[in-house]
């Protein structure tokens, strides 16, 4: 498994659901808009991920059991939560699946990443043209010596009261996707109406 | 007269009288208990959610000393956690509090303090110690009332014969020429000092040091015999166990090159997994897992447990001089809990879990196994006074709570009841059962109001897990509750559950939505043709995994139930075995036990409640605490989503504060109030 630098990694820069204003040039057969919902504490959080692969074929054939080809990872992504208050926030990026590989919690010099490497349960996805939930993460400001708490849930359907009113709030119509993880067939089954939209 | 002294306790809890669920479900007076060595005093810690508080009751007379009490005030709080007599004199208590510590670091933020209580001072000014040294009491020295052991960690470990009334009093601040623990943590009253980190100190018979188990200075376990006060031979050293430590950039390195390799080994087939059977493993490398947790009579002999096992049936002796391991106990049972010897250093007692409960089996002189009774009454002994003649006794029964009693001879004195604000339930009565399923046999236990008349209606009250875990005939508050309120209730040890053997804990892999529910309901439709139950009022109510049996029966087998209760409910099976809050080895488990993500997902999606609610034809109830971090809260919006989604009848009840186990009496009160509440609306 390869270990990079931040510095070569692409800072993802996050906006507020409700203030999110679609970049003009973004040509949207290629991306899709990442919502995630944010909790967390601490001096300078944040999160790195990369890319498995890029099509919607790719997508859907990931397999939860299969390893990852080590050596092989393409474009690394940065998520800097320094300051973000608590809530829902978008960013559009390439489709594809993604893999998150490290979360940092820094605190002085006492351990603070957790890797995740190739976990496939730390995964999402990004289908073109959506708006796309990948999650809730939390990250506690107390910590232990050697370990910082952090969570990252699939709370698709006990945050949909609140998405739905922020999302209803932008003239771009396009459906939302459950797309935390590598799948799971009730939200899809159950999105698909929302999709339709 | 024993028999006739449980006669009396049976009736007097059985007048009549509704007891509130609050009541109910108040924690238990008595949490933890330690009788003095002369039985003079008995110490009992009562924890509730409102406060703590150690009392001290003079077994003769009965009269009540309340010596520390302390209000809860959230998570700062000072907490009481074990106590012990140092002799017949003194009580020692440890207790944990918060210190401002480092900001954000929480680990540096809790002490902990033993203070030691004199009860034989002013009993309306009890003079209290405190040991200022950071360490532990290894040996309270329970012969001599003055004197106990106390160790002290770091790169070397000691042990302190320290005198009780030499230490620094409670609350007062050291005067100049006053020395911490009144100067006693020195070389005059060092005992014993060892280089390397001290985990358990073994005792011989007449209380000396015998030996050590420890990290050593190279980093790997060891025991060791300790002779004029230091350490003698390595009696073994364990490879196995080695602390974490940091690595360099080169091994680091080198690891993950291995790991490299080994991987394409095993791809190309050259490093097949190979598993190690027992004779091997005991003749290669025998003392591998084999740890010992008590001294044995004789030179280096030591009663050990094998840690390599997930569970722990099997009891081993070790005679490290003759390099000889010989198995002195095993059981079929499921589970080794503690042992005991006796004063002359002979395996006495085991505890283990067998047949759904908690049991003691004794051994005799020559270390053999006596009857292990099946019963559904739980009678224990937890201490005997130093002479031997008065003895703690621990009762209860599936009828009767908990209560302890001071057994001298003939002579049996109560000394404190578990729940004391259920002395007046209702007698219930029990029948338990096996019902044959295939090859297995799957017991039950049916209960009943027993003022019964004519046919009741039946709530199946299946146990969450739901492997390993299981329900015993011993007093069930839930159940109890349920009996109290005018129901039949039935529990089954389905396939899977704990406390029987291992193979009928393993006969639940993969049944999470199949021959699990399946055992659930055969046994229903077994008991649904008694006389004495109504066979159109049942509902099906459980939690955690016994949340998910109460959805799924009501969805597969509609017209079987008339309703159902979902409490911590798994609602999307995915989502358990997906959850992110499993480490690595848990979601391994999860795939192995419940079912593989990849290989079984169309069984996955069947086999989970929201693909089924446009089968569910009765109303359903979901609760779910908001804090719950086993069965996250968002399986109950799942669950809630998809019956709005088909149209469905539900009730909903969320609990704010609630983790997975209801933690706070009132909230567990409610959840049962709002359990029958909505039971007696619909059936």
């Amino acid at each position: 498994m390869l270990h990079f630098n931040k510095a070569y990694a692409e800072k993802v820069i996050l906006a507020p659901a409700a203030e999110f204003k679609l970049p003009t040039n973004l040509k949207m057969n290629r991306y899709g808009l990442a919502l995630i919902h944010i909790d967390v504490e601490g001096i300078a959080p944040s999160m790195e991920f990369f890319r498995l692969g890029t099509d919607i074929d790719e997508i859907n054939g990931v397999r939860f059991n299969d390893k990852l080809h080590s050596g092989i990872r393409s474009k690394s992504y940065l998520i800097e939560f320094k300051g973000l208050p608590k809530g829902y926030y978008l960013f559009a990026i390439p489709t594809g699946t993604y893999q998150i590989d490290k979360v940092s919690a820094p605190y002085f010099n006492l351990p603070y990443i957790r890797t995740l490497e190739d976990d496939p349960r730390w995964r999402f996805r990004i289908y073109p043209r959506s708006f796309n939930y990948i999650g809730y993460l939390n990250i506690q400001k107390e910590r232990s010596h050697n370990k910082i708490d952090v969570k990252w849930l699939n709370r698709l359907f006990k945050d949909l009261g609140d998405i739905e009113p922020i999302l209803s709030q932008q003239d771009l119509q396009l459906p939302l996707k459950q797309s935390f993880g590598l799948y799971g067939d009730f939200d899809m089954e159950n999105l698909k109406q929302k999709e339709g939209s | 007269m024993r028999t006739f002294f449980w006669l009396v306790v049976l009736i007097s809890f059985s007048s009549s009288a509704d007891i509130t669920s609050k009541q109910f479900f108040s924690k238990p007076e008595i949490s933890s208990l330690a009788l003095s060595p002369n039985g003079k005093y008995l110490a009992t810690l009562n924890d509730s959610d409102l406060q703590q508080k150690l009392l001290v009751t003079d077994t003769a007379s009965g009269k009540k000393v309340e010596l520390y009490k302390i209000l809860a005030k959230g998570k700062k709080e000072t907490r009481i956690g074990a106590f012990q007599w140092l002799g017949n004199k003194y009580l020692a208590v440890e207790t944990t509090s918060s210190k401002q510590g480092i900001n954000e670091l929480i680990d540096t933020k809790r002490k902990s303090d033993y203070l030691i209580f004199d009860l034989e001072s002013d009993i309306e000014s009890i003079l209290t110690y405190k040991i200022k040294s950071r360490g532990r009491i290894v040996n309270p020295l329970i012969s001599d009332d003055e004197y106990f052991l106390f160790s002290k960690p770091g790169a070397t470990s000691r042990i302190y014969k320290i005198r009780v009334s030499k230490l620094n009093m409670l609350g007062k601040r050291l005067a100049k020429l006053e020395r911490p623990d009144g100067g006693q943590m020195n070389g005059k009253n060092q005992l014993v000092a060892i280089k390397g980190v001290a985990l358990h100190w073994f005792f011989a018979l007449n209380g000396e040091v015998d030996s050590v188990l420890y990290f050593n200075r190279g980093g790997k376990l060891a025991l060791s015999n300790i002779e004029n006060r230091k350490l003698a031979e390595e009696i073994n050293v364990w490879t196995s166990y080695e602390p974490l430590k940091k690595k360099s950039r080169r091994e680091r390195i080198k690891e993950r090159q291995e790991k490299l390799k080994r991987k394409r080994k095993g791809r190309t087939g050259h490093e097949p997994e190979t598993t190690i059977d027992d004779a091997e493993y005991l003749s290669s490398d025998r003392y591998k897992y084999i740890i010992p947790i008590l001294k044995a009579s004789g030179e280096n002999r030591y009663y050990a447990f094998d840690f390599k096992g997930q569970i722990n049936n099997e009891v081993f002796l070790v005679d490290y001089n003759k390099a000889s391991l010989k198995s002195v106990y095993k059981t079929h049972a499921y589970k080794i809990l503690s042992i005991n010897k006796s004063d002359d250093g002979l395996l006495s007692s085991v505890n283990l879990i067998k047949d759904g409960g908690v049991q003691t089996d004794y051994l005799d002189e020559k270390g053999n196994s006596l009857a292990v009774t099946d019963s559904d009454e739980l009678e224990v002994s937890l201490t005997k006074t130093s002479d031997g003649k008065t003895e703690l006794r621990y009762y209860e029964s599936f009828n009767i709570p908990g209560h302890y009693s001071l057994v001298s001879g003939e002579n049996i004195k109560t000394i404190g009841y578990k729940y004391p604000k259920l002395n007046n339930l209702k007698v219930i009565r029990m029948e338990t059962g096996n019902l044959n399923i295939g090859q297995l046999s799957v017991p039950y236990i049916l209960t009943f109001p027993q003022a019964s008349e004519g046919p009741l209606p039946l709530i199946v009250f299946p146990h969450g897990g739901p492997i390993g875990v299981f329900d015993s005939m011993y007093f069930d508050l839930g159940t109890q509750f349920l009996n109290q309120r005018g129901f039949a209730v039935l529990r089954v040890n389905y396939r899977g559950s704990g406390g029987y053997t291992q193979s009928y804990m393993e006969a639940g892999k993969k049944q999470w939505g199949s021959g699990i529910l399946e055992d659930i309901h055969a046994v229903t439709n077994h008991i649904k043709q008694r006389p004495d139950i109504d066979e159109g009022r049942v509902c099906v109510a459980g939690i955690s995994y016994g949340g998910y049996a109460a959805a799924m029966l009501n969805m597969k087998y509609p017209e079987s139930y008339q309703c159902g209760v979902t409490v911590a409910g798994v609602s999307d099976v995915f989502l358990t075995i997906s959850s992110t809050v499993n480490n690595k080895a848990q979601f391994k488990w999860a795939q192995e036990y419940i079912a593989n993500l990849d290989e079984d997902l169309q069984a996955v999606r069947e086999i989970s409640p929201i693909n089924l609610v446009e089968q569910l034809d009765s109303p359903l109830l979901i609760m779910h605490g908001e804090a719950d971090d086993v069965v996250d809260v968002e399986h109950a919006y799942r669950l809630k989503y998809a019956l709005e989604q088909s149209g469905k009848t539900y009730e909903w009840h969320m609990f704010k504060e609630s983790g997975h186990n209801f933690e706070h009496e009132s909230d567990m009160a409610e959840m049962f109030d709002k359990m029958v509440t909505f039971i007696n609306k619909h059936i």
